[in-house]
C-alpha cells in the first residue's frame, strides 16, 4: 500500500452572507492514516482558512463531524485516506454537509436543530421507578441490559438520520428512536405510555421501511434498524396493555 | 471600532452557566431540581451539549460504596491526597470523598447505565492510584458505563436539564464577565451562527469551560478545549491556580494524540520499549504499569529520550508500544471494545496481534480558575467575588494538587456541580433585583481588532508554533532555560498574532475569528503556565523540573497567577489546606506531607 | 464453494450496476432493495387500477372482448410476463420485511438470498408456463390450495399482531400484505397465462360465477387496495412536508381506491 496519496476534495460550500453555494476544488498531499479532519485542518492551515468545518472530539466519541463523502454519511475522524481511497477506489472525493437540518457555512450544518427531534422523544427518565431503596441503586441484571445496551452507545452524529429512506423532515429520525427505544425498555422508566405515544405517531417507528441504511452507516455499528424494528414488533412489556 | 459589531439583545437570567459539558449540567440539574422556576441559560462553544469533552471520559468514577466490607472513604482520601504530590486542599478532598456514593445513586437514579454485576449491581475495577489500607493493595472502587462512562454521565446530565426547561445557547462564546461594583452580574456573549453580540444579566455566573489541553501539540482533549474559561478569568483580573500543573496521559496514540484508556493497564497491557523490555519495573517496583499517571508518563519519557524509544515513520514521533497481544478474546470484546477498536479505526492495526504505538499526550488541568472548596471564585486575597462560581476542569478548589487520580475528574464535575448548585441558590435568595443595564465592556475592542488587523501571518501555523514550543519545553520535562526561551517566544507569538489579517470577513460563523479569538486564549493560558513553571524550583506531581528533581517543603503552597496584561504576570501563593491533618482524627498523620511512592 | 464463488461473482456484478451501486456504497444494499419494492409496490398499484378498469367492461362483453384482444399482441404478452417481476419480488421481500419486523428473523442476508433466488425462479416458471400451459387441470383445485395455504399465513400474522403495541392500520397492512402473498402470484400464474387468447367474456364470467372464486376475487380487491392504498399513503407520509397537501393526497388516494372498490364489488355482485 502507498505511503502517501494525492488526494482531492471537492467541497460543498455555502457563504450564508450572500446565500452562494458552490463547490471548491483543493488538492493535497496525504499520508496514509491520516483522517479526513486532519486534512480538513491541512486546508485550513496550508491553503484556505476560510473553510469552516466541525469537529470536537476528533475520535469518534461525540459525533460533531458528519459529513458526506461521496454520497456517505460518515464521521470526517474516524475515515483515514488509505481506507477512503480503498473503499471507494477513487483519490477524489465529494464532500458535503448532512442535509438533516439548515446549512449554517460550508460543512457546519446547525446541529441544534436537528437536535430538536431528539429532544421530542425526550432522552430522559420521565417518572422514574422507585429504587429499592431510599439509598440504593436499583437492581438490573446484565442479560435485562443486554437488550438496550447497544442502544445507548449512540452519539446522535446524525448519519442515520441523513441516510434514511424517510425524509428527516417527517421522521424523527432513527436515532431519536434508539433514545425512545431505551427508556421504553428501561425498567427504571415507569411512563411508558407518553413513551409510546410518540413512537407510535405520525412521525415515529412507521416512518420507518427497514431499509437498514442507519445500521449500514451507523459509526458505532449499532443495529439502529432492529431497534426500530422492535418497536414496531411491539412485543415489551406495556402495563397499560396488560 | 468595526461597525458591524452590535448587540443585538439583552437577556435577563437567574444563572447562567458558560459551558454546557458534565459540571456545567449537573450544576443546573441540581438548581432546576430544588427550584423549579429558576431561569438557567447554559452556553456551549460546540454545536451541542452533548458534543462536550466530558462524553469523550472512558474510564470511570471513583467512589467508596457504604456497602463495600473492605473500601472506606479515608482510604480514598488518602489516595487523593497522596496521589496529588500533597498540593489537594484537604477540606475539598474531604467534601467530594464524602459525598460520592451519594452522587453515583444520583446517577444512577436518573437512568445512567452503569455496567453491573451478575447480581445486577453496580460493577466495579480497579485503577492506578486506588488503593486499600494506605497503599496496601488495589481498591475495586471505580463504577464504570463499559469505556464510555463519561458519556453515560454526560447524557445523564444533559437529559435531566432538557428535562426541566433549561435554555441552551449553542455555539456561543462567552467572551467576557461582566461586573458591577465588584459582583459578577453576567457576561456578554458571542453567537457565532448569527454573528452577534447578546448581553445576558443573570444572579450568579458559572464558569464551566473545561480544560486547555490544546495549548499542547499531543492532547486528548477536544478541539475546543482551548482554556476559553481561565484566559477570560485571567483578563478580568482573577486569579489561575497552579497552572503549571498538568497531567500528561501517558498513553495517548501517536498521531492526534487520542487516549488510549488507563483500562489498557488496568486489565493488563504491558508497557515496552524497543528492545521489548518491560521497562515500568524499572520505574515502579510494585505498581508497575498501574502506578500514577505522571510517573508513567514520565517513565515513557524517560525511555524515549534513553534512545529506547521507536520512531513512528508516519508521525515522525517517537514512542513506546503497549503490548495487548497476550490478552484473551474475551478481554478484547468485552472490556476494552472501543479503545482497543481505537487501534483499529484510527491506526489501521489490530491490538490482538501487532503491537500498539502510545506516548505521553496532555491529558488533565489540574489548576485553573481558583475556587474555595464550594466553588466560589475568589481573586488573589482569597476573597470571594460575589455572583462567579467556578466548576469542573477550568477550576482548581483543588482536589487534585498537581497530579490527578484517574476516575477522580468525573467524580469532581459530579459533586463540584451539585455544591455550586447549592451555593448559587443560596446567593439569589439573598439577591434583590435584577442588575441595571449599564455595564462597560470592551470585546467589541477585541473583535474590532481581530477583523481590522493586518499582516501576513496565518492563525494556523501560529498555533501550530506555540504547541510544538509549548510541547517542548513545557511538557513532562521542564528546565529554567527551556522555559526562559518560552516566555520570551510567546511574546512574539502574541505580537505576531496580532499582525493576522483574517481572510473571511463575515460575522456568521466564521470559524476563522472564533480560532483567532482561541488563539488569544491559548496564548494567555501558555503564558500562565510558562510563569508559573519557571517559578516553581521543584518537582511535584505532573510538574517535573529536570534542575529541580525533588520536591522541596519551601514550595508546600499553591501558585496563583495574576496576569495585568500578557506582558505583566504575577506570581503569589495560596496556602495548602490541611483540615484533615490539624483535625487530629484517626489516621491524621497519613495526611501530613507524605512521600509520594509506589 | 462453488455457491461462495458463484456468489462473490454476482455481487461483484451488482456492485458495478449504474445509480444503484452509488447507493449501495453509501446506503447498503437494503437500501437499493427498499427503493425497489417501493417502486415495485407503485408499479403495481398502477396496473391494478388499469386491470380493474378493463374487467369492469365485463358488464357488456362484447366491449371487453374487443378490448382484450389489444392484449394479445406480442409486446403486451412480454409486458404481462415481466409484470411477474415486480409482483413476485415484492410479495416475497414484503414476506422477508414482515418475518423481520414482526417475527424477530434477523438473519436478513440468507431470507434476502432466498428472495431473489425464488423471485428468478418464479418469473422462468411463469414464462415456462405460458407457452406450455394448458387449460384442463381444475382451476378450482389449485385456488383451494392456494387460499388454505396463503389463509394460514395469514392467521399466523394476524397472531402475532393481535396483541402486540402499535397502530392497527399499519398491522393491517402487513395482515393483508401476508394474504396476498401467495394469492398475486397464484393469481397471475393461473389466470394471465394467455393474455388475450383464451380470456374471451364468456370464460372469465363464468370463472367468476363460481361462489368460491368469486368470494376470493372479493377478498383480494379490498386486501390489495387496502395494501395499495396504505402504501401510497405511507409513502406520502415520508416525503412531504406540508399537512395539508398530505391529507388532501391522503384522502385522494382512499376515494380512488373507495371508486375501484366500488367498482369491483358491483362486478361481483351482478354477474
Amino acid at each position: 500500500m502507498a505511503s502517501h496519496y494525492h488526494i482531492t476534495l471537492k467541497i460543498r460550500r455555502y457563504d450564508p452572507e450572500n446565500r452562494r453555494s458552490w463547490i471548491q476544488n483543493y488538492h493535497l498531499e496525504a499520508g496514509r492514516i491520516l483522517r479526513f479532519v486532519d486534512l480538513f485542518r491541512k486546508i485550513n492551515n496550508e491553503q484556505d482558512p476560510t473553510f469552516s468545518w466541525n469537529s470536537s472530539c476528533e475520535h469518534g466519541q461525540c459525533g460533531t463531524c458528519s459529513v458526506k463523502i461521496n454520497g456517505k454519511p460518515l464521521l470526517a475522524c474516524e475515515l483515514l485516506v488509505e481506507n477512503a481511497v480503498q473503499y471507494f477506489n477513487t483519490p477524489v472525493f465529494n464532500v458535503e454537509p448532512l442535509e438533516v437540518a439548515p446549512v449554517v457555512r460550508d460543512l457546519v450544518f446547525d446541529l441544534t436543530k436537528a437536535y430538536k427531534r431528539i429532544d421530542q422523544v425526550k432522552p430522559y427518565v420521565i417518572s422514574p421507578a422507585n429504587p429499592p431503596s431510599d439509598q440504593d441503586e436499583y437492581s438490573i441484571s446484565p442479560n435485562e441490559m443486554k437488550q438496550y445496551i447497544n442502544a445507548t452507545r449512540c452519539i446522535n452524529c446524525f448519519c442515520c438520520s441523513s441516510a434514511c429512506i424517510s425524509s428527516h423532515r417527517n421522521f424523527l429520525g432513527p436515532n431519536a428512536m434508539l433514545a425512545s427505544m431505551i427508556r421504553v425498555l428501561d425498567p427504571r422508566e415507569k411512563e411508558k405510555a407518553q413513551r409510546l405515544k410518540i413512537l407510535y405517531g405520525h412521525r415515529g417507528v412507521y416512518r420507518c421501511h427497514s431499509s437498514r441504511a442507519c445500521s449500514f452507516v451507523c459509526p458505532k455499528e449499532i443495529d439502529v434498524a432492529h431497534f426500530v424494528a422492535l418497536a414496531k414488533a411491539g412485543r415489551f412489556n406495556d402495563p397499560n396493555n396488560e | 471600532m468595526n461597525n458591524r459589531l452590535r448587540i443585538t439583545a439583552t437577556l435577563h437570567c437567574d444563572l447562567l452557566i458558560i459551558g454546557s459539558g458534565g459540571a456545567g449540567l449537573r450544576c443546573a440539574a441540581n438548581v432546576l431540581d430544588k427550584r423549579p422556576e429558576t431561569r438557567v441559560i447554559a452556553l456551549t462553544k460546540n454545536a451541542h451539549p452533548q458534543k462536550s469533552h466530558t462524553s469523550t471520559a472512558q474510564g470511570g468514577l471513583a467512589a467508596v460504596d457504604p456497602g463495600d466490607p473492605e473500601d472506606k472513604t479515608i482510604y480514598h482520601m488518602f489516595d487523593t491526597w497522596k496521589g496529588s504530590d500533597c498540593t489537594a486542599d484537604q477540606d475539598v478532598i474531604k467534601k467530594i470523598c464524602d459525598s460520592s456514593w451519594e452522587q453515583i445513586l444520583w446517577l444512577e437514579n436518573r437512568g445512567m447505565h452503569f455496567s453491573r454485576n451478575p447480581k445486577g449491581k453496580l460493577s466495579k475495577r480497579t485503577f492506578g492510584g486506588h488503593t486499600l489500607n494506605f497503599g496496601e493493595t488495589s481498591a475495586y472502587r471505580a463504577v464504570f458505563e463499559a469505556d464510555r462512562t463519561g458519556k453515560g454521565m454526560m447524557d445523564t446530565c444533559w437529559g435531566e436539564s432538557l428535562k426541566r426547561n433549561i435554555s441552551f445557547l449553542n455555539q456561543s462564546i462567552g467572551t467576557e464577565l461582566l461586573f458591577k461594583a465588584g459582583r459578577c452580574v453576567g457576561c456578554l456573549v458571542f453567537k457565532l451562527k448569527e454573528g452577534e453580540f447578546i448581553r445576558i444579566f443573570s444572579g450568579a455566573t458559572v464558569l464551566a469551560t473545561g480544560g486547555s489541553g490544546q495549548v499542547f501539540k499531543i492532547t486528548t482533549n477536544c478541539r475546543q478545549n482551548t482554556g476559553d474559561g481561565p484566559a477570560v478569568a485571567l483578563q478580568a483580573g482573577l486569579p489561575m491556580m497552579d497552572p503549571e500543573a498538568i497531567q500528561f496521559h501517558p498513553t495517548g496514540m501517536i498521531g492526534p494524540g487520542i487516549l488510549a484508556s488507563e483500562t489498557l493497564r488496568s486489565v493488563g497491557g504491558i508497557l515496552r520499549n524497543k528492545d521489548m523490555e518491560p521497562f515500568m519495573a524499572h520505574y515502579a517496583p510494585r505498581m508497575k504499569e498501574l502506578a500514577p499517571r505522571d510517573l508513567v508518563a514520565r517513565a515513557i519519557a524517560s525511555e524515549i529520550r534513553k534512545k529506547r524509544g521507536i520512531l513512528s515513520s508516519d508521525h515522525k514521533v517517537e514512542h513506546v508500544w503497549i503490548d495487548l497481544r497476550h490478552l484473551p478474546d474475551a478481554v478484547h470484546e468485552q472490556q476494552i471494545p472501543e479503545v482497543s477498536g481505537f487501534f483499529k479505526k484510527f491506526l489501521n492495526l489490530d491490538p490482538k496481534s501487532e503491537l500498539c504505538p502510545v506516548h505521553p499526550s496532555s491529558h488533565y488541568q489540574m489548576g485553573g480558575i481558583s475556587t474555595n472548596a464550594f466553588g466560589e471564585a475568589q481573586d488573589h486575597l482569597q476573597r470571594r467575588v460575589p455572583g462567579l462560581f467556578a466548576i469542573g476542569e477550568c477550576a482548581a478548589a483543588s482536589l487534585h494538587g498537581f497530579n490527578r487520580l484517574g476516575t477522580n475528574s468525573l467524580l469532581e464535575l459530579i459533586t463540584m456541580g451539585k455544591f455550586v448548585g447549592n451555593k448559587v441558590l443560596a446567593y439569589l435568595d439573598h439577591l434583590s433585583k435584577e442588575p441595571t443595564a449599564t455595564v462597560d465592556f470592551i470585546s467589541f475592542d477585541r473583535f474590532s481588532q481581530y477583523l481590522e488587523a493586518r499582516g501576513k501571518n496565518k492563525i494556523g501555523q501560529i498555533r501550530i508554533d506555540m504547541q510544538e514550543l509549548m510541547t517542548e519545553n513545557v511538557g513532562v520535562f521542564r528546565t529554567e532555560e527551556g522555559l526562559s526561551k518560552t516566555i520570551d517566544a510567546l511574546r512574539e507569538l502574541k505580537d505576531r498574532a496580532d499582525q493576522t489579517a483574517l481572510g473571511c470577513k463575515s460575522l456568521r460563523m466564521n470559524q476563522e475569528l472564533l480560532q483567532r479569538w482561541e488563539l488569544d486564549n491559548l496564548l494567555t493560558v501558555s503564558m500562565a503556565i510558562s510563569q508559573a513553571a519557571l517559578n516553581r524550583r521543584e518537582s511535584r506531581g505532573a510538574h517535573f523540573r529536570d534542575d529541580f528533581p525533588e520536591r522541596d517543603d519551601a514550595f508546600n503552597h499553591h501558585t496563583i497567577v495574576i496576569m495585568g496584561s500578557f506582558n505583566k504576570v504575577e506570581i503569589k501563593k495560596r496556602e495548602i489546606d490541611m483540615s484533615i491533618f490539624k483535625a487530629k482524627d484517626q489516621h491524621f498523620e497519613k495526611f501530613d506531607f507524605i512521600e509520594r511512592a509506589y | 464453494m462453488v455457491k461462495k464463488r458463484l456468489e462473490r461473482f454476482i455481487s461483484h456484478r451488482l456492485d458495478q450496476v449504474p445509480i444503484a451501486s452509488v447507493y449501495v456504497k453509501s446506503r447498503g444494499w437494503y437500501f437499493v432493495i427498499a427503493w425497489a419494492h417501493r417502486l415495485c409496490g407503485i408499479l403495481m398499484v398502477l396496473f391494478a387500477s388499469v386491470h380493474i378498469y378493463t374487467l369492469s367492461f365485463l358488464s357488456t362483453p362484447a366491449l371487453y372482448d374487443a378490448k382484450i384482444k389489444f392484449f394479445g399482441l406480442a409486446p403486451f404478452a412480454f409486458l404481462s410476463w415481466m409484470l411477474a417481476i415486480p409482483v413476485i419480488f415484492h410479495a416475497l421481500n414484503g414476506g422477508r420485511l414482515i418475518l423481520y419486523e414482526m417475527f424477530g428473523s434477523r438473519n436478513d442476508n440468507s431470507m434476502t438470498r432466498w428472495v431473489f433466488s425464488l423471485s428468478i425462479a418464479f418469473v422462468f416458471l411463469q414464462g415456462l408456463l405460458m407457452m406450455l400451459w394448458s387449460r384442463s387441470v381444475s382451476m378450482l383445485f389449485f385456488w383451494l390450495v392456494a387460499a388454505t395455504i396463503n389463509s394460514s399465513l395469514a392467521c399466523i400474522v394476524i397472531s402475532k399482531s393481535w396483541k402486540a403495541t402499535g397502530s392497527i392500520f399499519w398491522k393491517f397492512h402487513r395482515i393483508t400484505g401476508s394474504f396476498l402473498l401467495i394469492m398475486v402470484p397464484a393469481h397471475l400464474m393461473l389466470m394471465h397465462l394467455q393474455p388475450g387468447i383464451s380470456q374471451e367474456a364468456a370464460m372469465v364470467i363464468a370463472r367468476i360465477q363460481n361462489p368460491f372464486i368469486k368470494w376470493i376475487d372479493l377478498g383480494m380487491l379490498f386486501a390489495m387496495l387496502y395494501h395499495g392504498g396504505y402504501g401510497l399513503i405511507s409513502i406520502t407520509g415520508d416525503y412531504i412536508e406540508s399537512k395539508v397537501l398530505q391529507n388532501g393526497l391522503a384522502a385522494l388516494i382512499f376515494l380512488t381506491m373507495a371508486a375501484f372498490g366500488w367498482i369491483g364489488t358491483r362486478l361481483a355482485i351482478m354477474i
